[in-house]
């Protein structure tokens, strides 16, 4: 393979031969994604985010979202995956001075994430997020799912209860939460924190569900588990989810994007980018050579 | 490979593969041309000799079956590590069973010994002979190497073993024609002349899975219209 890929885009001298040769540094342009046939959730479009400070992390983004699909996206740290994710429920906005650019187009009525006169708090409840480590509020497990529901204005006790219940069952944690719903949220495992997270995300009925690395700080017993309440999930929510773990996001995932230095270098089915990649960076990424 | 893995133990386990990939394709080959040689000269020592190296083969097929179950399982490769390391296990299954041709060819010699061939005859065979050997000896090379042209060279030179195989088959009919006590001898020359015609056919398949190990082609891709880029 001709190219090398370093965090800082620079040449290394990694060659096996000797005497060792200078690699050059890959210079293939990124791959636009395919034509979708199926139905979308959301599109970027030429979607760019610069932090305030003036870094800009993401770089003219095309990319479609599947519905009702898991797309994962993976990249080194730095690559601006997170980025990416957050500005899809525009949590970037709770810090002034960071930039959005280009579109995040919602399907299928069409409307613009990013557009003037957008709430990011109607955002946040239409894509709902569940971070790296289970963040339960300092409250019963009842009312941590109760939460969304609240912020919604829904005062109905019956319609909450209901609620509650339909989101843990989602969850995959109601049997293991009915008998304690007044229970402290920290009393659960770590686990059962995330899913609880992950319940808590769905009670508002999103139709995109961010997870940004939701099995990281997870034993493999409560990370089997979050994985097949994704794919369980993905029946019925869209869903992308950031990860590290590239065998997580080819074992869950259905399309997946590969960024590096804030591009979106290639995008496509799971199956194709861990078997045959078609950008030279995808390859050096995933088979882990890179500096 | 231009650059390392992170993790160099799975560049040595994928080196290995590859350099045992070579020994055990030798082996064969070296087998292959053996027992033609054993079938022109009507020598049952040497005939011997190569049912006995076949047990060496089958022991490296094991050997390398694990080897790749092995990599599968300490590193889960993706992309091209993973083609190679399926690659490689699909080619060692060609390699085992082109061992088992030259065996066959050997055992046919020492359970009916046959006699010298000479003439146009033994050209014929020695030719398709030294065709499937060559083709094979690329494609373990080509496999080592990722080599993409050497294992079209292959894929194309089947067509032309195919040719060969044909024109003893049609020279032996016409023998037998002539001579019907011959037909033992005419028989197992036709024999032959399949378990070669059979390990050219496995040297195409190792050379499809080189494309499909550097390219992501898949095997066969080639026989059913795909473009041999």
């Amino acid at each position: 393979m001709a190219d090398t890929m370093t965090m800082d885009d620079t040449a290394v001298t990694t060659g096996q031969s000797a005497p060792e040769k200078q690699e050059k540094v890959d210079t293939t342009p990124p791959i636009k994604p395919a034509k979708e046939s199926g139905a979308l959730r959301a599109r970027l479009e030429d979607f760019s985010f610069t932090y305030a400070d003036g870094t800009k992390a993401i770089k003219n983004v095309d990319m479609p979202i599947l519905d009702c699909k898991v797309t994962a996206i993976i990249g080194p740290s730095g690559c601006g995956k997170s980025s990416l994710l957050r500005s899809l429920n525009r949590m970037h906005d709770l810090y002034p001075g960071n930039e959005y650019e280009g579109q995040i187009i919602l399907e299928p009525e069409g409307e613009n994430l990013i557009g003037p006169g957008v709430d990011p708090v109607v955002v946040r409840l239409r894509v709902g997020m569940v971070f790296q480590k289970p963040n339960p509020f300092p409250k019963s497990i009842y009312e941590n799912v109760a939460a969304g529901l609240r912020v919604r204005g829904i005062k109905n006790r019956a319609v909450i209860d209901e609620a509650v219940e339909t989101a843990l069952r989602r969850a995959a944690i109601w049997d293991e939460a009915k008998d304690k719903l007044n229970g402290s949220a920290y009393d659960l495992s770590g686990g059962q924190q995330q899913r609880l997270c992950i319940a808590r995300a769905l009670a508002p009925n999103p139709e995109i569900l961010l997870l940004d690395e939701p099995t990281s700080a997870l034993d493999p017993i409560a990370t089997a588990k979050v994985e097949d309440l994704i794919q369980e999930l993905s029946k019925s929510v869209t869903i992308v989810i950031v990860t590290h773990n590239m065998q997580q996001a080819a074992r869950i995932s259905h399309r997946t994007a590969f960024m590096y230095l804030g591009e979106l270098i290639e995008f496509g089915e799971t199956q194709q980018i861990f078997t045959n990649p078609r950008h030279p960076k995808t390859e050096s990424y995933i088979t882990g050579r890179y500096g | 490979m231009a650059n390392q893995h992170m993790l160099k133990a799975f560049d040595d386990a994928l080196s290995e593969m590859s350099n045992n990939f070579g020994s055990m394709g030798a082996l064969v080959a070296d087998n292959c041309a053996m027992a033609a040689q054993a079938f022109l000269e009507a020598d049952s020592d040497l005939a011997l000799n190569v049912v006995n190296r076949d047990l060496d083969v089958d022991i490296l097929f094991e050997q390398m079956r694990a080897a790749c179950f092995d990599v599968l399982v300490r590193f889960q490769p993706v992309a091209r590590d993973l083609r190679l390391v399926m690659g490689i296990e699909h080619a060692v299954g060609d390699l085992e069973r082109a061992g088992d041709h030259a065996k066959n060819i050997a055992k046919r010699l020492i359970s009916n010994p046959s006699r010298k061939i000479e003439g146009q005859d033994a050209i014929q065979v020695g030719q398709l002979a030294a065709h499937v050997i060559q083709s094979l000896r690329l494609a373990v090379a080509a496999v080592s190497d990722r080599n993409t042209e050497d294992a079209k060279s292959v894929i194309v030179a089947d067509a032309m073993i195919d040719a060969r195989h044909d024109a003893i088959f049609d020279s032996v009919m016409v023998q037998l024609r002539q001579s019907k006590a011959d037909a033992p001898w005419l028989v197992q020359r036709l024999f032959v002349a399949k378990s070669l015609e059979r390990i050219g056919d496995h040297a195409t398949n190792i050379g499809e899975e080189v494309l499909f190990l550097t390219r992501g082609m898949p095997q066969g891709a080639t026989r059913t219209g795909g473009e041999m880029k």
